[in-house]
């Protein structure tokens, strides 16, 4: 099979996954028990304080006194009503996606939930979990490349038992150890929170303060990152070492700096790519855990949020956004794969 | 017929390599007991080739003590305020010191030792028994029926865990046995994919295709063959799939989510930072629980590397 066909191939399954996403989360907010707005709106201490016009404008919008899917009425039971058939929520959920529309937030009422995701609270995320993804990429490798290549030896040993450990500590627990040391005792970094450009008189001092807040919850994630990585990176060079071109590099004479990052390192990248790919979704889906203990305002502390308040419009749309970005990247990382390994085709 | 089977295949090669092989051939048909026996001796030489495996197993076997005699253990009841005071030090009668209410701490880390490993290990053979059902049927049935199932594998495997438990949590409510089907249903992807890839190369192997030949049935196949060969790996995937699962338990947990109304480690971390301890500097009450959470994982996670160095055909070859 070729190039392009393989690409193509991929192509359709993610468009497939794509829709089937969408029927997903369209059904898993509809198969609550009740009226999806009672839940909110009865509640004290509700942010709406109109839930009578809030319900109605929902209802409108979404059109939630119709049926759900064709041929099943708004109880879940079977009609053969042929209204239904162009008339019902799923038609008018998908006529509003696409054009960007997925809904209003229960918790911060009159606000669009497309606004409040994208927005402030992304660019946060992104910035923090980048430049925490890049930063573990490059340590866990050459973490990985070092161990390997003492296969077995004190180092290599030391290096496995720490990884172990890191994987095994819950990352909000080193978030919080952090806090704890460098907030309570020493004093000499902050208690929490993303500076916001708004309160500040110029770029240059927010950029430094936002930089200060992030030292935290970026070493925090450094260190559950690599835990996870580095023992993947070390597996895929011990793997390539028995390969028999490295056998030859070696016969040939060349030192084994050369061997080791030319030869070998370039070869046991290539399913590292994958572990990218993966990372890829936690760019949009954020941290929830170091978000929450350090207060950063990013998608993973919305996330928390939204599950606290039970916000169902906007656990919605992260769901979305989170599943969408995994499909695509997980395209590209197949695209890539193609381009880099002529072997892979099926 | 006997020379047809799996097992004849290996033993042949256990006894090649096997370091026991004078005791083997002084009888000429080494009994069932024995084979399991050298076996044994030549998996359990290799695993603890590293003291890694040692550590993790005696970690595990002192949480499951701890696990299972709460009562003894446990000086106090871990909901009763206690005379010793309010956020109370460490001392000799309060070993962890006391919470903002007076609660006993070691008590609540005694008690919540149960429920952390109760959801850890069920979660784990959820998952486990899903991943191995998806993956046989996957690997073996082959064509279309993998084609979607990997598909979806692959979507479940990109879709970041957290937050999809988190969206569950929302809909389906807290409680240990929401935590335990919520976390056991979310993580089979990491098993299918592996299980798959063996029972492909085992369905291929001579002695599979000997017992078709003889008119086996696709199920005789899978049950005697392919799920016998594929389970040690499914054992070790599984013993990692524990370490997700306590870490899940407490991430849920200590956002409020998880476990409400029994302790777990994850619950006395939600404590902890409701009582801002992390700002009063009451350090007994959030170092503790990690620190446990940490040394369960770790053991198992130990375990699991070891299992890994085994059995990986992989690595086996080095």
């Amino acid at each position: 099979m070729g190039f392009r066909r393989y690409i193509i191939r991929r192509a359709i399954d993610s468009i497939i996954l794509l829709i089937i996403t969408v029927i997903f989360n369209f059904i898993l907010f509809r198969i609550m028990p009740g009226d999806p707005t009672t839940a909110i709106l009865g509640r004290a201490g509700s942010p709406v304080h109109d839930p009578g016009e809030y319900r109605a404008r929902l209802v409108e919008r979404f059109g939630l006194d119709k049926a759900i899917l064709p041929f099943i009425d708004k109880d879940f039971q079977l009609t053969f009503d042929l209204n239904t058939l162009v008339d019902n929520q799923f038609v008018i959920y998908i006529q509003k996606l696409l054009v960007g529309d997925l809904g209003i937030s229960f918790n911060y009422f009159p606000q669009e939930v497309s606004y409040l995701i994208f927005g402030h609270r992304l660019l946060n995320t992104i910035i923090l979990m980048g430049l925490s993804i890049v930063l573990s990429f490059l340590l866990a490798i050459l973490l990985g490349t070092l161990a390997s290549s003492k296969f077995k030896s004190k180092t290599d040993m030391a290096l496995i038992f720490a990884t172990l450990t890191s994987y095994s500590t819950p990352v909000f627990w080193i978030g919080m150890l952090i806090v704890f040391i460098f907030f309570g005792q020493l004093g000499i970094l902050p208690y929490g929170g993303s500076p916001r450009i708004e309160e500040y008189p110029d770029m240059i001092s927010w950029g430094l303060d936002y930089l200060y807040h992030m030292i935290g919850p970026l070493v925090t994630l450094t260190i559950s990152f690599v835990g996870a990585w580095f023992l993947i990176a070390r597996d895929q060079m011990l793997g390539v070492f028995t390969e028999d071109y490295i056998t030859t590099a070696r016969a040939k004479g060349l030192p084994e700096r050369r061997v080791m990052f030319v030869h070998a390192r370039k070869n046991a990248m290539l399913p590292m790519i994958s572990v990218l790919a993966l990372a890829m979704t936690y760019l949009v889906s954020g941290a929830t855990m170091t978000e929450t203990v350090f207060n950063w305002n990013g998608l993973g502390l919305l996330t928390f949020e939204s599950v606290y308040r039970q916000d169902y419009p906007v656990l919605q749309g992260l769901l979305l956004l989170v599943a969408a970005v995994a499909i695509l990247s997980n395209f590209i990382a197949d695209l890539i794969y193609g381009l880099l390994d002529p072997r892979i085709r099926y | 017929m006997v020379f047809l089977t799996h097992e004849f295949d290996i033993d042949v090669i256990i006894m090649a390599t096997s370091t026991q092989i004078e005791t083997v051939s002084e009888y000429l048909v080494p009994t069932r007991i024995m084979r399991y026996r050298i076996r044994f001796k030549r998996f359990w030489g290799l695993y603890t080739d590293s003291p890694f495996g040692l550590i993790g197993l005696y970690l595990v076997i002192f949480f499951f003590i701890v696990g299972f005699f709460p009562q003894i253990l446990a000086p106090y009841d871990p909901n009763i305020t206690m005379t010793g005071g309010r956020n109370a030090a460490p001392s000799t009668s309060h070993l962890l010191g006391t919470d903002r209410i007076g609660r006993d701490i070691f008590s609540q880390m005694i008690a919540g030792t149960q429920i952390s490993l109760l959801i850890g290990l069920t979660a784990a053979f959820i998952s486990v028994v899903i991943g191995t059902l998806i993956g046989i049927v996957a690997g073996y049935y082959g064509e279309f029926l993998d084609t979607i199932l990997m598909r979806l594998t692959d979507f479940f495997i990109q879709l970041p865990q957290l937050p999809l438990m988190l969206v569950f949590v929302a809909l389906f409510g807290p409680g240990v046995e929401n935590l335990i089907i919520i976390i056991g249903l979310l993580g089979w992807t990491g098993t299918a994919r592996m299980v798959r890839a063996e029972s492909l190369s085992i369905k291929e192997r001579a002695f599979v295709e000997a017992t078709r030949a003889v008119g086996a049935s696709d199920f005789h196949i899978i049950s005697d063959h392919i799920l016998p060969n594929v389970l040690p790996l499914v054992f070790a995937n599984m013993i990692l799939g524990v370490v997700n699962a306590i870490i899940s338990e407490s991430a849920l947990s200590f956002l409020g989510f998880g476990v409400t109304g029994q302790w777990s480690w994850g619950r006395v971390l939600y404590e902890a930072r409701r009582e801002d301890a992390i700002i009063t500097g009451a350090w007994w009450h959030f170092i503790p629980p990690g620190i446990f959470i940490m040394l369960l994982a770790l053991g198992f996670a130990l375990i699991s590397f070891s299992l890994n160095e085994v059995l990986n055909p992989r690595l086996r070859e080095r």
